[in-house]
């Protein structure tokens, strides 16, 4: 985990000279971060813009997330669009898609902190990858197989539940 | 935290907020959507205010039909974006199937879709019967797209009264049974078809048209009638595949507002007679992009000959061809550089060449 102490300002990168922001999580663990990945973050762009010292804090987000979200980011916003039909940019947006796919490989616990992290720190793109993770997970399963997976109490009376499978009676079989 | 070793427990996805759960159900297709409103109460309320079903391609079957049906019926009235309808194939039940796709359209216009795609695979003969009558009712689509439809008399007239705000429309191996298309919204059109006439489309701005067939011959007034109904684009895409025209200039309208012209190996034919007619009545011309796929072919389209070949096009700036590989080394394009330099035209830089794969 990259937590590093240190206030907002410039720092080397790769030869080049880069503005840097420092996020802070609930647990208080520092993260130094490319203000250009960070503004991925519509929520941290805005508190950059709003200004401050000593750090953007997210009282909602924990260390172990946060640095999972800023790999992300730090991911994404590495990439510049070169020409769309370069074949760099077509390597690119494979190696992009591979990275995507390593990351979705987490516990649902995880892939639910992500989840919320997203919608809080409002990234829209990792916001659909996780999302997207969960449908891939609903896709091709049975409705108590979802259920037990998701942890979904079924609240339907039995009433109900006779309703539901007359009106879906000729529809799934 | 979440203490390792309890996925699950202590951050389940059903406590997850709905507009996040909406967004992940975003991702799936109808079927599988409707394999969620089983779950329980909560997910089938998300279900009903799923506003989606952008990119839904709907296959068909007798099952799924059914399905379909239910799906719409028990769907809140929410808005919908885009509507895809995608038919692997016409049987011979074509008239019934045909019914219910009208139906389903007619449903996605009543939910304001703004962009409608329908599509039927063209493997099997019978092309799906769009009712015009889909279109009566005011509806406010932006984008419509057909493939491998049969359009009926009346289907135009009523796009026109009832689809006031469509800009794009694009036509593709339609059988067109109506004369005539007015539009008074339309921007971009494209049309493979036996060529219809058209009339006031003052506000269409790109065009890409193939017209004619090497089947039979259309006659040549319905097709100096057709252009003349495309007479003030800006971008045109043309492919032109019969019947034989005589070489004389006038069949051509003016094209005073062309700035961008997309012509295929056919205009160099006869000594790149379209081509020369074309640059002749496009004064404004800015870019040409030529796509050539081979020598044109040896019988002629055209017959007799031009006596005017000359043209003036101040503006135009860039050439550019895609070609195959060996071309750029075909005496014609040696000549076809000739041409323009000596009708005064003073390229940016030489002819862009690109290789067509």
């Amino acid at each position: 985990m990259a937590a590093a102490d240190s206030c907002d300002g410039i720092s080397t990168s790769g030869g080049g000279w880069e503005k840097t922001v420092t996020l802070v999580s609930s647990d208080d663990a520092r993260f130094e971060v490319r203000e250009a990945a960070a503004s991925l973050s519509q929520t941290v762009r805005r508190m950059i813009r709003a200004g401050g010292d000593g750090g953007i804090p997210l009282p909602k987000v924990d260390a172990r997330t946060l640095s999972t979200v800023l790999e992300y980011c730090n991911k994404h916003a590495a990439v510049p669009a070169p020409a769309p039909e370069s074949s760099s940019a077509e390597a690119a947006a494979v190696d992009l898609e591979w990275f995507d796919k390593e990351l979705m490989h987490v516990d649902l616990a995880t892939l639910c902190s992500l989840i919320r992290a997203a919608d809080y720190l409002e990234v829209a793109g990792l916001l659909d990858l996780t999302c997207k993770t969960v449908a891939d997970m609903i896709k091709s399963k049975t409705a108590e197989e979802i259920r037990q997976m998701f942890g979904i109490q079924n609240d339907f009376t039995p009433e109900e539940e006779e309703q539901l499978s007359r009106e879906n009676a000729g529809v799934f079989e | 935290m979440v203490p390792a070793g309890a996925p699950g427990r202590a951050c389940r996805i059903n406590s997850l907020p709905s507009h996040v759960l909406t967004r992940a159900i975003y991702f799936l297709d109808a079927h599988q959507l409707v394999q969620t409103c089983v779950l329980s109460r909560r997910w089938r309320h998300l279900w009903r205010s799923f506003d989606g079903m952008a990119g839904t391609w709907v296959e068909r079957n007798v099952l799924f039909k059914k399905f379909f049906n239910r799906f719409l019926m028990l769907r809140n009235p929410t808005p919908l974006d885009e509507f895809n309808l995608c038919e692997k194939s016409m049987d011979r039940k074509w008239d019934a199937e045909s019914e219910d796709a009208n139906l389903w359209i007619g449903h996605a216009l009543q939910c304001n879709a703004r962009s409608v795609n329908v599509s039927v695979s063209k493997e099997e003969g019978a092309k799906l019967h769009l009712d015009p009558v889909v279109f009566t009712s005011e509806c406010f689509p932006t984008s419509l797209g057909l493939t491998w439809v049969l359009l009926l008399t009346g289907f135009f007239e009523n796009l026109q009264m009832g689809c006031t705000l469509l800009e794009r429309l694009k036509l593709h191996d339609c059988s067109i049974y109506d004369a005539e298309i007015s539009s008074q919204s339309l921007k971009l059109f494209t049309i493979e078809a036996i060529t219809p006439l058209l009339t006031n489309m003052g506000s269409l701005e790109t065009a890409t048209v193939s017209i004619g067939t090497s089947f039979y011959d259309t006659p040549l007034g319905d097709i100096c009638q057709f252009l003349r109904g495309l007479s003030d684009v800006t971008h045109l895409d043309l492919r032109y595949r019969g019947p034989k025209m005589e070489k004389k200039i006038h069949w051509c309208p003016k094209f005073n507002n062309l700035t961008i012209l997309t012509l295929g190996d056919w205009c160099l034919c006869a000594n790149f007679y379209a081509l020369i007619v074309f640059l002749h009545n496009s004064p404004n011309l800015m870019k040409l992009i030529l796509k050539i796929r081979k020598n044109p072919d040896t019988h002629e389209k055209f017959i007799g000959e031009l006596e005017e070949r000359y043209f003036s096009c101040e503006h135009l700036k860039v050439v550019e061809i895609f070609c195959p590989e060996d071309w750029e080394d075909d005496p014609m394009c040696n000549d076809l550089e000739k041409i323009l330099v000596g009708n005064g035209i003073s390229l940016k830089s030489r002819m862009v060449i690109k290789v067509l794969i």
